[in-house]
């Protein structure tokens, strides 16, 4: 082992930017950003199962359990649903303007993203002000203490999707439409709708059941 | 890995979870009028949740059409969510013994523990539910 160390000479068998170099790749079968993006959003689940479950947990073990239709504003949140939901529509059509090199499709569409994004968002941080204005505060009791981690946490999640769907979208508008960059718009869609994906659930659990 | 192969028809998926979530909420809503019980209510809204992630997570996220090795990597995420939320379950079991039973919490002063209950009594009924109890709501 030592010997086979010091036979080892940099400046003859190092590559110029001193990595070995392997003739054969070390990893999956797989697109390494897509496998990454996917080990990641699998770290997610089980964050979000987290909040889940111990939401679940605590109401089934409350005696008394306020109805959210009495709490909540329903019809906006539903309409908000919708929202998000035809935001994945147009990040999937951003996808495909990326995959087949389309500009302008790509800026439309995932524009289109960002902006319903950002509305959800906005709507969101507007039903926050209305209830803590009419006292719910995180801190009421453990309906208003769940209902704020749990979408407080979702919304978070949405935000830095709209943050990094709008810098892709802004290096969207200049350079190469080559691969790299339709891969890039992918992993982030996977995001997006794993956002959307965690939100129906949300949705029903919280909003609805 | 999902190549051109991932054609599917966005706009279908996309009127069909639109859909899915109006059944959804009108659902929610005709439950009590029409006398669906509880139960019956909330399994057909997992349901009904179910299977919009299904879509969003086949179709949107591309699963379908992906090789086993990313189909792969997803699948002990199942067992291992279930886990984490059966190991919780022993709090709710054993809720007499824990020293702040859920459905409590402690008082402003930290001096007692407090039932769910009484604490919209102690801080009064919420403003805008205000109407609502009046009206003898839920």
């Amino acid at each position: 082992m030592t010997e086979a160390i010091t036979a080892y000479d940099p400046a003859v068998d190092a590559p110029a930017h001193h990595h070995p170099v392997y003739d054969y790749d070390s990893g999956p079968p797989v697109n390494r950003g897509k496998f990454a993006i996917w080990l990641f959003l699998a770290t997610e689940v089980m964050f979000f199962t987290g909040l889940i479950g111990a939401y679940l947990v605590i109401r089934m073990g409350t005696p008394a359990w306020p109805h959210p239709g009495e709490r909540l504003a329903v019809d906006l949140t539903a309409f908000n649903t919708f929202v998000l939901i035809w935001s994945s529509f147009c990040m999937v059509k951003g996808v495909e303007g990326a995959q087949q090199r389309d500009r302008g499709k790509l800026l439309k569409w995932l524009g289109l993203t960002v902006f319903f994004g950002a509305f959800f968002v906005s709507v969101q941080v507007f039903e926050y002000f209305q209830l803590l204005h009419h006292g719910s505060v995180p801190n009421l009791d453990l309906f208003w203490s769940t209902f704020y981690v749990m979408t407080g946490f979702h919304g978070t999640h949405v935000a830095v999707g709209v943050l990094w769907l709008f810098l892709l979208w802004l290096g969207s508008l200049r350079g190469e439409m080559d691969e790299r960059r339709a891969m890039r718009i992918e992993l982030a869609g996977l995001y997006w709708h794993f956002v959307d994906l965690v939100w129906v659930l949300l949705f029903t659990i919280v909003y609805l059941m | 890995m999902s190549g051109d192969h991932n054609t599917f028809n966005a706009t279908r998926v996309l009127i069909l979870l639109a859909v899915l979530t109006a059944v959804e909420v009108g659902w929610a809503l005709v439950h009590e009028p029409l006398g669906i019980g509880i139960w019956p209510m909330r399994l057909g809204l997992i349901f009904l949740a179910i299977w919009k992630g299904y879509l969003i997570f086949m179709f949107f996220m591309h699963m379908k059409f992906e090789g086993w090795i990313l189909k792969g990597l997803m699948v002990p995420t199942l067992p291992l969510m279930c886990i984490v939320v059966f190991a919780n379950m022993p709090d709710t079991s054993f809720n007499d013994k824990i020293v702040y039973p859920i459905g409590s919490m402690a008082s402003s002063d930290g001096a007692e523990v407090v039932e769910l209950e009484d604490v919209s009594e102690m801080r009064g009924v919420l403003p805008h539910n205000a109407a609502s109890h009046e009206a003898g709501g839920h």
